[in-house]
C-alpha cells in the first residue's frame, strides 16, 4: 500500500484541486476579515474585531470547501482511469481504496493547517486577542477541527470511490456536508438555546446529544463543550465506519 | 504451447443480460492475439475480467498460471501493463511525470529506464508540456508507454487505434510490432477494425454474443481466407445449383454475386450456365478478406 500512498500523496502536491485548496484556506479567512473589519467600521461599534470572531472565520465554511476538493482530487483519479490502471498493474483494491483516504486525509490536514496558521497570524497581528477563550482551549479547538476535518475528507472520500461510477455520486460529499451543517445548527440550538433551558426530552434528548458529541461535522462551528475523549471518539467513529463500508463496496464494485 | 492467459467458462451477467456466456479462450505466449469482435460482442467486458475491475459471475481464469481466485493474482498483475478504453494519464504533468507516477505505484526501485519508454514511443522530446495538451494520438503513446513501465510481459490494449488519424494508426502497429519481436511482449489487441489487426495479429480470437466463436493462428485463417473467383451473374440461385452439381465450394454474397473455391475452367463454366439459363457478367480473381470470414463465423451464407 505504501508505493501506492507515496504515488498518491506526489500527485496531490501538484494538484490542480488541491492547489485551490491552498488558495481558499490561506485567502478565505483574510477576505472575511476584512469584511467584518468593513462592517464594524460602517457599523460604528467603536471596538476591534475580537479573536473568538476571527477563529470561526473559515471552520464554518471549511467542510464544503474541503468536500468539494476532496470530491474533485478523488473523482479526477476515476476520469482520468488512474484507479483502473492501478488495480490493472497489481495494486490490490484495498490498497487502493486505502491509500486515496489517506492522501484525502492527509490534504485535509494540510489545508486546516494552512486555515488554522493565517487564522493565528490574523489574531495575533490585527485583533487585540481572545476574550472568551483559554490558549489551551483554542489549542484544543484547533486539533479537534483538523481531526475532524480530516475524518470528513475520508468519508468525502469514500463516498466517490464507493459511487464514483455515477456523476450524481459526486455531489453527494457537498450535499451531505450541507445536510449536516443544517442538521448541526438545529441540534445546537435545541440543546443550547440562546433563551431558556434546553427542553428536549427522553430519545430526542439521546439522539440530539449523539449528533451533538459524535458527529465531526457539528464540531466545525465552534469549540465544543465536550471533552477531547469524546470528540476523538466521534472522529475515529466516522473514519471507520467510512473505511469499513468504502471497503465492503470498493471491493466488491465493478470499476468501469 | 505455452499460454499467458485462459479463461474457463468465464461467465458475466448484468441482470438478465448476459455479457460473457461461458467464454473460453486460450492466449499463446508470445503471441499478437486479435481479439476480435463487433461492439458490444463482450471484449472489453473480458479485458475488465483480466484487469480485475470486473468480477465475473461464474467460472474462473488463469493468469501468467495464476488463478483469479489465488491471492497471488495481484501479483502477476504487475507483469502487465493495460490500455483499457482511454490511456491512463495525469492530464497535469507533463509525460516524464506520468512515467515516475506510475514507477512509483509499482514500487520499482529507480526511474532508469523512463527516457527509453519516452524514446520508444516517441515522446522524448514533449518538455514540459502537460499531458492534458497532447493530441490524441500522443495520449495514446503515452498510455502504451505508462503501461511499459516495469516490462511488463503481457500488454492489453483495449481499441488503441480508435479515434487515431491514419498516421497515429502507422505508428502505433510499428511500436507494437517492434515491441512484440524485440522484447517478446506478448499482447492482447481488442478491436472491430478488422484490416488493422490484420496487420499486425499473429493469433486471432473471435467473439460474439459473450462467446468464442474461434480461436485460430494467422496461418491457419490466411487459409481460411484463401483465394477465390468473384463471379457476377444474373441469378446465384442458379449458380447455387450449378456449383452444387459440379460439387464446388461457393459463398453466396447477394443475388447477383458469388465467390467460387476452386479451379474452374470458364469454358466449362460457362457452357453449364448456358445450359441452366443463367449469365455470367464477369469473374474475377478475389482474396476473402478477413471481414467477411468474420461474418461468416457469425453465421453467414458460407456453403461447401
Amino acid at each position: 500500500m505504501l508505493r501506492v500512498l507515496y504515488s498518491d500523496l506526489r500527485r496531490a502536491m501538484i494538484d490542480r484541486n488541491v492547489k485551490t485548496g491552498v488558495v481558499i484556506s490561506i485567502a478565505y479567512p483574510i477576505i472575511l476579515f476584512i469584511v467584518y473589519l468593513i462592517i464594524y467600521r460602517i457599523a460604528d461599534l467603536g471596538m476591534a474585531v475580537s479573536g473568538d470572531e476571527v477563529i470561526s472565520l473559515y471552520v464554518g465554511v471549511s467542510p464544503f470547501v474541503l468536500s468539494a476538493i476532496i470530491t474533485g482530487f478523488v473523482s479526477q483519479e476515476y476520469t482520468d482511469g488512474i484507479i483502473r490502471n492501478k488495480i490493472a498493474t497489481g495494486s490490490t483494491r484495498k490498497a487502493v481504496f486505502s491509500s486515496i483516504t489517506a492522501t484525502s486525509a492527509g490534504i485535509a490536514a494540510v489545508l486546516s493547517a494552512i486555515s488554522s496558521a493565517v487564522i493565528m497570524l490574523i489574531v495575533l497581528f490585527f485583533t487585540p486577542g481572545f476574550q472568551n477563550y483559554t490558549s489551551r482551549e483554542i489549542g484544543d479547538y484547533l486539533l479537534t477541527m483538523t481531526f475532524a476535518e480530516m475524518s470528513i475528507a475520508i468519508f468525502s472520500a469514500m463516498l466517490v470511490m464507493a459511487f464514483g461510477n455515477y456523476k450524481i455520486a459526486l455531489a453527494h460529499p457537498l450535499a451531505i456536508a450541507f445536510l449536516m451543517k443544517v442538521l448541526t445548527s438545529i441540534v445546537a440550538d435545541k440543546l443550547r438555546p440562546d433563551n431558556g433551558p434546553c427542553l428536549l426530552t427522553g430519545t430526542r434528548l439521546q439522539v440530539y446529544s449523539f449528533i451533538d458529541k459524535y458527529i465531526p461535522y457539528s464540531y466545525i462551528d465552534r469549540p465544543s463543550p465536550y471533552g477531547f475523549f469524546t470528540l476523538v471518539t466521534g472522529v475515529l467513529g466516522l473514519t471507520v465506519f467510512s473505511m469499513i463500508v468504502g471497503l465492503l463496496i470498493f471491493n466488491k464494485k465493478d470499476i468501469v | 504451447m505455452e499460454y499467458i492467459f485462459t479463461t474457463n467458462n468465464l461467465e458475466k451477467k448484468y441482470g438478465n443480460f448476459t455479457a460473457l456466456n461461458g467464454i473460453n479462450m486460450k492466449v499463446p505466449k508470445g503471441s499478437i492475439y486479435g481479439f476480435v469482435g463487433k461492439n458490444g460482442a463482450g471484449k472489453t467486458t473480458l479485458i475488465r475480467h483480466l484487469c480485475g475491475l470486473q468480477h465475473q459471475t461464474s467460472g474462473s481464469f488463469e493468469l501468467m498460471g495464476v488463478k483469479d481466485s489465488d491471492k497471488d493474482i495481484s501479483k502477476a498483475r504487475r507483469r502487465i501493463g493495460a490500455v483499457v478504453e482511454s490511456p491512463a494519464i495525469y492530464k497535469d504533468m507533463t509525460a516524464k511525470d506520468n512515467l515516475k507516477q506510475q514507477y512509483l505505484t509499482l514500487g520499482l526501485p529507480s526511474f532508469d529506464g523512463i527516457d527509453e519508454i519516452l524514446e520508444l514511443v516517441g515522446l522524448s522530446d514533449t518538455g514540459k508540456k502537460k499531458a492534458g495538451k497532447f493530441s490524441l494520438g500522443m495520449r495514446q503513446r503515452l498510455g502504451i508507454a505508462i503501461a511499459l513501465c516495469g516490462n511488463p510481459d503481457l500488454l492489453i490494449l483495449d481499441e488503441p487505434t480508435n479515434g487515431l488519424d491514419p498516421q497515429g494508426i502507422i505508428e502505433i502497429r510499428e511500436l507494437i510490432i517492434k515491441l512484440n519481436r524485440e522484447k517478446g511482449i506478448t499482447f492482447i489487441i481488442s478491436s472491430h477494425i478488422l484490416d488493422e489487426l490484420s496487420r499486425i495479429a499473429t493469433y486471432y480470437g473471435f467473439i460474439d454474443k459473450g462467446r468464442i466463436v474461434k480461436e485460430m493462428s494467422a496461418a491457419e485463417l490466411e487459409k481460411e481466407c484463401r483465394k477465390s473467383i468473384r463471379m457476377k451473374v444474373s441469378d446465384t440461385k442458379v449458380l447455387a445449383g450449378v456449383m452444387d452439381k459440379l460439387g464446388i465450394e461457393y459463398t453466396i454474397i447477394d443475388d447477383n454475386t458469388a465467390d467460387i473455391f476452386s479451379e474452374v475452367a470458364f469454358s466449362k463454366i460457362a457452357k453449364d450456365f448456358e445450359d441452366a439459363g443463367c449469365t455470367i457478367y464477369t469473374m474475377d480473381e478475389h482474396e476473402e478478406s478477413l471481414e467477411a470470414f468474420y461474418l461468416s463465423l457469425l453465421g453467414g451464407t458460407k456453403n461447401a
